[in-house]
């Protein structure tokens, strides 16, 4: 026999329940954030942003510092000259027609990625699409692929004369050859085709991180999809886009692979073009290169300025809010099948075709397009080949501490940094801001140049060792892990750390225990990037590497070198491999510690 | 006005809820299980249930931004869903307001545009002019008492500002039915209860039809026409809340609703609707039993805290008079509670505060006939 | 506003390249710099025959390891260092680079007196400029008996060639349309078949002046290199290119080195720099690329073997991987069927910027302007 007596006040006491501290620490608010602020020097949130601040700057500076010096001061060393920008910019050096190429090259780079990384992104997060699983290997692949094998594979997939597409697809159904990858369109097909992963990784936590319910509404309201996509989501997600934008229009200004291999057949130079072409004759004029960069820096320079005034609402437009929300995917219906052969064509032309190249490449001993005769030539040597390199092992080892270093530390930095930007009124923020974007712009052998020549100067045992790899690293991609953890940062409220900091958490537990684990998704996606791209990296390491301590893209350049084409395709696939499991294992961790946590209604 | 008919909605393989849950997937997991209702012209009806009982998702069905699995939803003689013949009419062709839990206020445009939104994307035939949109968006705002805040972002107006808002945004296309999900769950509690009489108002003032999404009973109980007290994807009772509250279906709305003494007791008489049951304790008897159970059948008894007689004497003239023994009190103001031990068990009384007894006296309480609620056992 | 942001930008970071450079220019001076110059000192005062005993018995003393700095391939540096280490017992640290990059390192840490490289094998820009420099040693061994005196330069000795030929595909190049000169490349036949190498203008400094040399004016010589540019498209890399040649995605190419050609050829690829008849007319010139040893080098001793090995029995490594010794090995057929004139190094290296220049003008109207 039982008699129960049952309470009822059945409410289930998520966070979002709780708006009352919020809502007294509206009122409270500059009283608290004045105590705050007096604290802040001695608190160990005070140390640890100073600290984070002059690792940063030192970060910055160094390569920057060492630029202006090449660029700034005149031959003999004894004051400020402009003669660089006169070499370098000056005479015949069809300065305005490499300008316009670059710009165009870039705009024209950022625009389609963004575009392929946007709409397959809205795809992936909010509609019921079949083959949700090709995405991640879509939105891995191209990346890790390298430049130089990328544009290879490329190369003979879309070569006017005998590329396989052309000679295989478009002669025998259409009677010609429309395709031609050595022009300005092919170069901005490949450039955006390996690009396009980061925008979708950008847009990915954008999308993740925008309560659907603001689409739903207008849904509700009586618009129709287009209409929502076009007056809600897009102006919604303009501060991602924009700064995805951002990114992969000067990635592409600084990119040198697609106008090195592409570019040059029909004379199209770009910056990069020409600083190769400076740096490579002897004696080396540092000062046209630094000219170059410089140029580059302020084209990037305008680039930040003219996306922070079109972001400069973007305070508004904070999506997460204190609420906890589940994605809800928009069912496709009869759209679905459209949808479904648009994602396969979109594998299909990122993926199978540049991949399946370089397999068919990596059984053959040199080249060769595919007949009969070719078919039954295929040989396993080049695999041979990899795993008994001399260095493969050491290589890959330090590879993975490097990329997975490079990737903890600049994430972490990039935290700290766009928090100081975005939350606090700090004085000289924006510069901050600007530093940590500067690298960006700086050629990689010219920082090469730069850390060889500090640290070899420095009493400290950095050069020769894997740690002036690190921080040349840590340099080059710290604006990229910026760029993911602001947009991460900057569409999440500032209630909610706020209401954690009054729900008594420290500085150091809100930033730990709320923000971090609610900007991951971008976070996350930002390490991946730095973890891919530093396995990649070549132009600063080949001049900071030191024997014993070669990694991966050391020896990929060897094979590159060697002319050992065939065995490149090898050490890709076998790259593509690794990393696709490497990534695939630290999403599941991620999701593990509740990467994206759905709650109930 | 609106009618629903056995909806279901599963989550299964085909769609995926999450590719990060790979436990849900391959099974068939009802959301909701079959659920039917009907909705008056005019009146405020309510889903009332725990979080994951199926409510959102069956206000979602309604709204169009889920598609259910089966079922069939109609709204006054248009059908919006149907699964048999393959109808199902888009959320944005549905014409119906909603208010969402997280408002949904759109960050990037102005208190004004937000409300003008729905107007402005009607189609291009029913589309009003541009003085009307200025004029129904004026009213709108003023009904929601934000006429002041026109032409600010609306990302600067208040929680209680911001509700107001989306109920604007919703009310401007004057929808026949309007969909109001947990509105009020993310304001404090001071300013939820004075919204709850304001929603209330504006529904009565404009005469609006309503379904109400909550959790919250007493939301549900001050609020509602009719309440359908949802529970695993299924409706356990329909009915008015004096209905749900003095008249529980079943042990889950008892318990669901308000707070309750429980006994299971085993029937020993039943003469037309009086029934005569015997606990542990002792005999109770119950009249105005709807459907009469068997003797010898096993129920479960429930008394309402407040229904419960306490006094210091034995009155000896009134029936299901027992003794006990006060264990505790608490004071809260406008009640007082008692918990009152007889034998092993406790039984929860509140009273008018007149009433105080210090723990530890000898009582007698009573219990009305017509409030002793015989509850299926399930 | 924003100018101050600059400017301040721009003192903090001349302040700290400022620093850098003021704290590098204390430290140049190295114990290591002048053990070493007493070692080759030493060593040049030595009896020919008594040279490599001595240097052998202070590579003991060394630790029996060698910092090399070189712009060999892997598939080259990897067997000729391994012979190496096998013959003296010394292991050898190899740092491979472009030559540019080996340059660039290597000025790098002699300038900031860091120990690095104990020797260097690589081009002969690289090391004219760095001998220009007085960074190098000279080495006065018995080995350079052998050498050649056009392979000798001060403070570094030629050790392999790199020689300039056409190449082109047999698939696509009939016997009756190869080419038997240099000139031949500007005929219209070659018309959007042919293809240059961006780094290419040392190859182009040296037919300059052999045509020059040769009786043809300068108008001549600008015409004729306006019709081969007019023939063709520009690509980087000569590995790269030979990849697409052996593919097929191009037909010819005005200059590639040998043994890239025969490198392929062994893989099986249909291409070749000699005509039918095995015997090519055109004037090859042959590019050294060439070892030496570092002034401050850490391991002298070594250093001075590795010079010595790479005259003696490195030459057959390099016949072996199916290089151009520079010195007369039996059994090297890689200068088979070529004509091989001298080539310029003295002048190509003193002249490097005006010609690159040049090259550079004339590949900008690469596949555009022609008559």
């Amino acid at each position: 026999m039982s008699l129960t007596s049952t309470t009822t006040a059945t409410r289930d006491d998520g966070p979002a329940s709780r708006p009352g501290p919020e809502h007294r620490f509206r009122r409270k608010g500059p009283v608290h954030r004045l105590l705050r602020l007096i604290r802040r020097p001695l608190s160990l949130q005070g140390l640890l942003v100073g600290a984070t601040v002059i690792v940063v700057g030192y970060l910055a500076l160094v390569p920057l510092g060492y630029l202006i010096h090449d660029t700034f001061l005149s031959a003999d060393g004894s004051g400020v000259s402009l003669d660089a920008f006169a070499r370098a910019y000056g005479g015949d050096s069809h300065a305005g027609e490499m300008m316009l190429n670059s710009l165009w090259f870039a705009i024209g780079s950022a625009a389609l990625a963004l575009l392929l990384g946007t709409v397959l992104a809205y795809v992936q997060v909010r509609t019921d699409t079949p083959f949700k699983g090709l995405f991640f290997a879509a939105s891995l692949v191209p990346l890790i692929v390298p430049g130089i094998l990328y544009t290879t594979a490329w190369i003979f997939l879309a070569d006017p004369s005998t590329g396989l597409l052309n000679s295989l697809l478009f002669t025998p159904l259409f009677g010609s050859s429309p395709l031609n990858i050595y022009s300005i369109w092919g170069m901005i097909w490949v450039q955006g085709l390996h690009l396009a992963p980061v925008a979708f990784l950008l847009m990915v936590a954008a999308f993740r991180a925008m309560d659907p319910s603001l689409e739903e509404s207008a849904a509700m309201s009586g618009a129709g999809r287009l209409t929502v996509l076009r007056r809600i989501t897009m102006p919604l997600l303009r501060p991602a886009m924009i700064s995805s934008a951002l990114l992969m229009f000067i990635q592409s200004l600084e990119s040198f692979e697609v106008p090195g291999l592409l570019g040059l057949q029909n004379g199209i130079y770009v910056f990069t073009s020409r600083i190769y072409f400076v740096l490579r004759s002897y004696p080396i004029d540092y000062g046209a290169a630094g000219a170059y960069a410089i140029g580059l820096l302020v084209i990037a320079v305008i680039g930040v300025l003219l996306s922070s005034w079109l972001q400069r609402s973007s305070r508004n437009y904070q999506t997460v809010g204190g609420k906890a929300f589940r994605p809800r995917p928009v069912e496709l219906g009869r759209a679905r099948a459209f949808v479904g052969a648009g994602v396969i064509l979109y594998f299909l032309v990122t993926v199978i075709l540049p991949v399946g190249v370089l397999v068919y490449a990596s059984l053959l001993k040199y080249y060769a397009a595919p007949t009969r005769e070719t078919l039954g030539r295929l040989t396993l040597d080049n695999y041979r080949a990899v795993f008994t390199q001399p260095f493969a092992l050491t290589a890959l080892k330090n590879s993975l501490v490097l990329g997975v270093g490079a990737a903890t530390v600049v994430m972490l930095l990039a935290s700290i940094v766009a928090w100081v930007v975005l939350r606090t009124k700090a004085p000289g923020r924006r510069i901050l801001d600007l530093l940590a974007f500067t690298p960006i712009v700086i050629p990689g052998l010219v920082l090469g140049l730069a850390l060889a020549f500090v640290y070899l100067r420095m009493p400290l045992p950095v050069y020769g060792t894997l740690l002036i790899l690190l921080i040349s690293y840590c340099t080059r991609y710290l604006p990229y892990g910026m760029r993911y953890a602001s947009s991460a940062m900057a569409q999440m409220s500032p209630e909610l750390e706020e209401s954690a900091a009054v729900s008594g958490a420290s500085w150091f537990q809100t930033f730990r225990r709320v923000l971090l684990p609610l900007m991951s998704g971008g976070i996350l996606a930002g390490w991946v990037y730095i973890l891919i791209v530093s396995f990649r990296e070549l132009s600063s390491t080949i001049l900071l590497y030191s024997p014993g301590k070669e990694v991966l893209s050391v020896l990929i350049w060897e094979q590159f070198e060697n002319g050992q084409f065939t065995t490149l395709a090898a050490l890709g696939v076998c790259m593509v491999t690794l990393l696709v499991l490497l990534v695939a294992i630290a999403y599941r961790l991620g999701a593990r510690f509740g990467l994206q946590s759905d709650s109930a209604n | 006005m609106l009618t629903v008919e056995s909806l279901k909605k599963s989550y299964d393989d085909t769609t995926k809820r999450s590719s990060k849950r790979p436990s849900d997937t391959g099974t068939r997991v009802y959301a909701v299980g079959g659920v039917d209702f009907e909705v008056q012209a005019g009146e405020l009806f309510t889903l009332l249930g725990p979080s994951g009982c199926g409510k959102t998702t069956t206000l979602r069905a309604v709204a169009g931004l889920e598609r259910p699995t089966e079922g069939r939803v109609t709204l006054g003689g248009t059908v919006l869903f149907d699964s048999e013949h393959g109808i199902n009419v888009h959320a944005n062709q549905r014409g119906l307001g909603m208010v969402f839990q997280s408002y949904a206020i759109w960050p990037h445009l102005s208190v004004f545009k937000n409300v003008s939104f729905p107007l402005e994307v009607m189609p291009r035939a029913k589309r009003p002019g541009r003085k009307e949109i200025q004029e129904r968006v004026e009213h709108a705002l003023d009904v929601t008492e934000l006429g002041a805040y026109s032409s600010r972002p609306a990302t600067k107006l208040s929680g209680g500002q911001q509700q107001r808002l989306a109920l604007a945004r919703a009310l401007v296309t004057r929808p026949e039915l309007m969909l109001l999900d947990e509105p009020l769950s993310n304001l404090d509690a001071k300013l939820r209860e004075t919204m709850r009489f304001e929603l209330k108002r504006l529904q009565r003032e404009l005469n609006l039809t309503a379904i109400y999404v909550t959790h919250d009973q007493a939301e549900a109980l001050v609020m509602s026409s009719r309440i359908a007290v949802m529970n695993k994807g299924r409706v356990e009772q329909i009915g008015k809340p004096r209905e749900i509250y003095t008249k529980p279906a079943t042990r889950f709305v008892a318990e669901f609703i308000g707070t309750s003494n429980f006994m299971e007791a085993k029937v020993v008489s039943v003469s037309g609707s009086e029934v005569r049951v015997d606990t542990a304790q002792g005999r109770l008897v119950a009249r105005g039993v709807e459907a009469a159970p068997a003797v010898g059948d096993t129920v479960l008894i429930s008394i309402r805290p407040e229904c419960v007689d306490l006094s210091r004497e034995r009155r000896g003239d009134v029936p299901n008079e027992w003794a006990g023994t006060v264990l505790t009190r608490a004071f809260m103001g406008d009640v007082v509670d008692h918990i009152v031990g007889v034998g092993d068990l406790e039984i929860h009384n509140r009273s008018n505060p007149n009433l105080s007894i210090a723990p530890g006296t000898e009582v007698y309480f009573s219990v009305d006939p017509d409030k002793v609620i015989l509850v299926p056992l399930d | 506003m924003r100018t101050t942001r600059t400017t301040t930008l721009a003192l903090a970071g001349l302040l700290i390249a400022a620093t850098a450079t003021g704290c590098g220019s204390a430290v140049t001076t190295s114990s290591a710099g002048t053990k070493a110059n007493d070692f080759y000192a030493q060593i040049a005062g030595l009896p020919k025959d008594q040279q490599v005993a001595k240097a052998t018995e202070v590579a003991r003393t060394e630790g029996d390891t060698l910092s090399l700095y070189t712009s060999m391939t892997s598939d080259v540096a990897t067997p000729v260092t391994q012979a190496f280490e096998k013959k003296y017992g010394i292991k050898v640290n190899v740092f491979r680079g472009t030559s540019e990059t080996v340059l660039q390192r290597t000025l790098q840490e002699v300038q900031a007196g860091k120990a690095g490289a104990d020797a260097l094998e690589t081009n002969f820009a690289e090391l004219m400029a760095l001998a220009d420099n007085d960074f190098l040693a000279d080495f006065n061994g018995a080995a350079l008996d052998k050498v050649d005196s056009t392979a000798k330069f001060p403070q570094w000795t030629a050790t392999r060639l790199n020689v300039f030929q056409p190449a082109w595909n047999t698939d696509l190049v009939k016997p009756a349309d190869e080419p038997h000169s240099w000139e031949d490349l500007a005929l219209p036949k070659y018309k959007g078949k042919l293809t240059l190498e961006v780094s290419d203008s040392d190859w182009y400094a040296n037919v300059t002046k052999y045509w020059l040399d040769h009786g043809k004016s300068q108008a001549e010589v600008d015409s004729l290199w306006q019709d081969i540019a007019a023939n063709s498209k520009v690509a980087k890399g000569h590995v790269t290119m030979m990849q697409f040649l052996s593919a097929g995605q191009s037909a010819i190419q005005a200059m590639n080195y040998t043994y890239i050609t025969d490198h392929a050829i062994a893989a099986g690829a249909p291409v070749t720099h000699l005509p039918r008849s095995g015997v090519s007319k055109i004037p090859a010139f042959p590019r050294p690329n060439g070892v030496a040893m570092v002034k401050n080098a850490q391991r002298p001793a070594s250093a001075w073997l590795f010079y010595h090995f790479m005259l003696t029995d490195g030459q057959k490594e390099l016949v072996k991987l199916k290089l151009t010794p520079s010195t007369k090995v039996p059994g090297d057929k890689s200068l088979q069927g070529i004509t091989l004139v001298p080539f310029d190094v003295e002048g190509v290296s003193r002249d490097a910027a005006h010609w690159d220049k040049k090259y550079d003008a004339l590949l900008r109207s690469a596949g555009k302007s022609g008559k």
